[in-house]
């Protein structure tokens, strides 16, 4: 046995696998070379430092993760983890698609009139939606959709002129329009803070003589000082809480709004409440002939009509019982010459004469 | 290969077979250590041994149909783990030699005295750095050997090689490790 044959049975010797014969050559081989046994000793020493290395531990947690990666694992807590973990990428993830989400539905609802109207009826919580970002085609093409019956009707009868029918059909229509389950609804902010359009709306407000709850008093104010009045009564519609505003009351604004597309002078030409009674009034004087005719109004127990008489006009409309109508007419001629254009027959049991004061 | 006895008292490989979850959790419990131990040493980063020990249970409880019994269930193990490994080591070169992991363990390791510490300190790390060193084939072998305990017949089952091959593997080895560390040891 050589000394290299010697130490490659080491191994065999250490690990008791030698067979007998070969262990015997390698002992006597060793006996007599002391370089061999050196070796053998190193030998020896290398494993039992091998030996002496600690066992290592798996990481905490390594259990639970491979049941996870194996499947067992309860249901809820797969369902948890799968939701939640990694928490610092899946937690700001979800983050941004719920905002996505919402940053899309308000931008669809915006895009999507219907889906404003269904909104505005069904959910009277729901925060308003910033209408005024939405274009004024958008805001006529709402106008152009059928109006709901109640608001539909005052507006008919509107058209038809009748002042009684409206005083009575305010409420009435208010109403209606609560138990149709209309929603209440701001108005679309901005547009009371601009006094033009606030003008129009007002006037296609009161084409369809909706005053309000306790419309005699603020209309009598707004007849003193009408410009003023009409952007007084947006303001306060303005502060107003969303409650407080009709479905109906929109719809009508909605018919305000589309009054802007003609001129400002045109639109109040046209959003005028037609007159039952339409005539000329030729006077020599016209201040005195005013004056005169004040007085004779309120003798009658008449009054100016809201929105009646407008800046720079030589027109006015007053309204008087049908009982004191003749009374008017006698009136009228002795402070001129008075011409009837249009006359009904009957008179209604509140006339409202429009008058046109021409020196 | 200790458990073994325990593991057929317990009926626990019949349990595995009906798919019992507890008896796999009883397995992953009682030879997680071993396997990472072995993975840690064969690749020389946690991060890759947790990897490729949990991929080992994860193998194990899909195969566990096919585990015939004609085997020791330590033995089919390793043989699992020792293929990831080898494949993980062949797939790409992991990051190989003394980690953390093993400054760790020798850190808390029981010392008598400084100096014995120190000395221990030095013999381990060349001794790591030895083994590290080792050409993959031969490292299986002696980390299968020296460090988990199995004999020459289960290496040879394990690894797929025959008897001789592992001896030689294994003795060749252990002159490699003796020769780098002659100059550590007392």
């Amino acid at each position: 046995v050589t000394c290299q044959d010697a130490q490659d049975l080491f191994s065999a010797l250490v690990d008791e696998v030698i067979e007998p014969g070969l262990r015997r050559e390698l002992q006597t081989h060793l006996s007599g070379c002391p370089g061999c046994r050196r070796e053998l000793e190193a030998f020896q020493k290398t494993l039992r430092a091998l030996g002496a290395l600690l066992p290592l531990r798996a990481p905490a947690g390594f259990v639970d993760r491979v049941l996870r990666a194996a499947g067992h694992e309860p249901w809820h807590r797969r369902l948890l983890r799968r939701l939640f973990v990694p928490v610092r990428v899946k937690v700001p993830l979800e983050a941004v698609a719920l905002l996505l989400v919402a940053v899309g539905a308000v931008y669809v609802a915006q895009r999507s009139p219907e889906l404003r109207r269904a909104a505005r009826q069904e959910a009277p919580s729901t925060p308003a939606s910033p209408e005024d970002k939405v274009g004024l085609s958008e805001r006529q093409k709402t106008v152009e959709r059928p109006l709901p019956p109640a608001v539909e009707s005052a507006r008919q009868r509107a058209a038809s002129g009748g002042k009684e029918d409206d005083d009575k059909g305010a409420g009435q229509l208010r109403k209606q329009a609560r138990l149709e389950g209309a929603a209440p609804q701001k108005p679309p902010p901005g547009e009371a803070a601009l006094p033009g359009k606030a003008e129009t709306t007002e006037t296609a407000r009161s084409d369809v003589a909706l005053p309000g709850p306790a419309p005699t008093g603020r209309d009598e104010e707004r007849m003193r000082a009408p410009a003023q009045g009409s952007v007084s009564r947006d303001r306060r519609e303005a502060a107003a809480p969303p409650a407080v505003r009709e479905p109906a009351l929109r719809a009508l604004e909605s018919a305000g709004r589309e009054a802007e597309v003609g001129s400002r002078a045109a639109v109040a030409a046209k959003a005028r409440p037609a007159a039952d009674v339409a005539g000329r009034l030729r006077v020599e004087n016209r201040p005195r002939a005013e004056t005169l005719l004040a007085e004779l109004v309120r003798r009658l127990g008449g009054e100016e009509a809201a929105g009646g008489r407008r800046a720079g006009e030589d027109k006015l409309e007053i309204v008087v019982s049908g009982g004191r109508y003749g009374d008017l007419v006698e009136g009228l001629a002795r402070i001129g010459t008075w011409t009837v254009e249009r006359e009904p027959a009957p008179v209604p049991a509140q006339v409202r004469v429009s008058i046109r004061i021409v020196e | 290969v200790g458990s073994e006895h325990h593991d057929e008292a317990s009926g626990l490989v019949e349990r595995l077979r009906r798919g019992e979850p507890a008896a796999y959790e009883e397995l992953v419990i009682g030879y997680q250590h071993r396997v990472f131990g072995m993975a840690m040493r064969m690749l020389g980063n946690p991060a890759d041994a947790e990897e490729v020990a949990q991929e080992v249970f994860v193998r194990v409880h899909r195969s566990i149909a096919d585990f015939r019994g004609d085997a020791k269930l330590s033995t089919w193990l390793y043989a699992i783990a020792s293929r990831v490994c080898l494949s993980r080591l062949g797939s790409r070169g992991a990051t190989r030699g003394a980690a953390g992991e093993d400054a760790l363990a020798r850190v808390a390791a029981p010392q008598a005295n400084p100096g014995e510490a120190l000395e221990r300190s030095e013999l381990e790390t060349a001794l790591l750095d030895a083994i590290a060193a080792l050409p993959d084939e031969r490292r299986i072998v002696v980390v299968l050997r020296d460090l988990e305990g199995l004999d020459y017949r289960e290496i040879a089952e394990a690894l797929g090689l025959p008897l001789n091959t592992v001896r030689s593997r294994l003795h060749r080895a252990r002159m490699d490790l003796k020769d780098k560390l002659e100059r550590f040891l007392p």
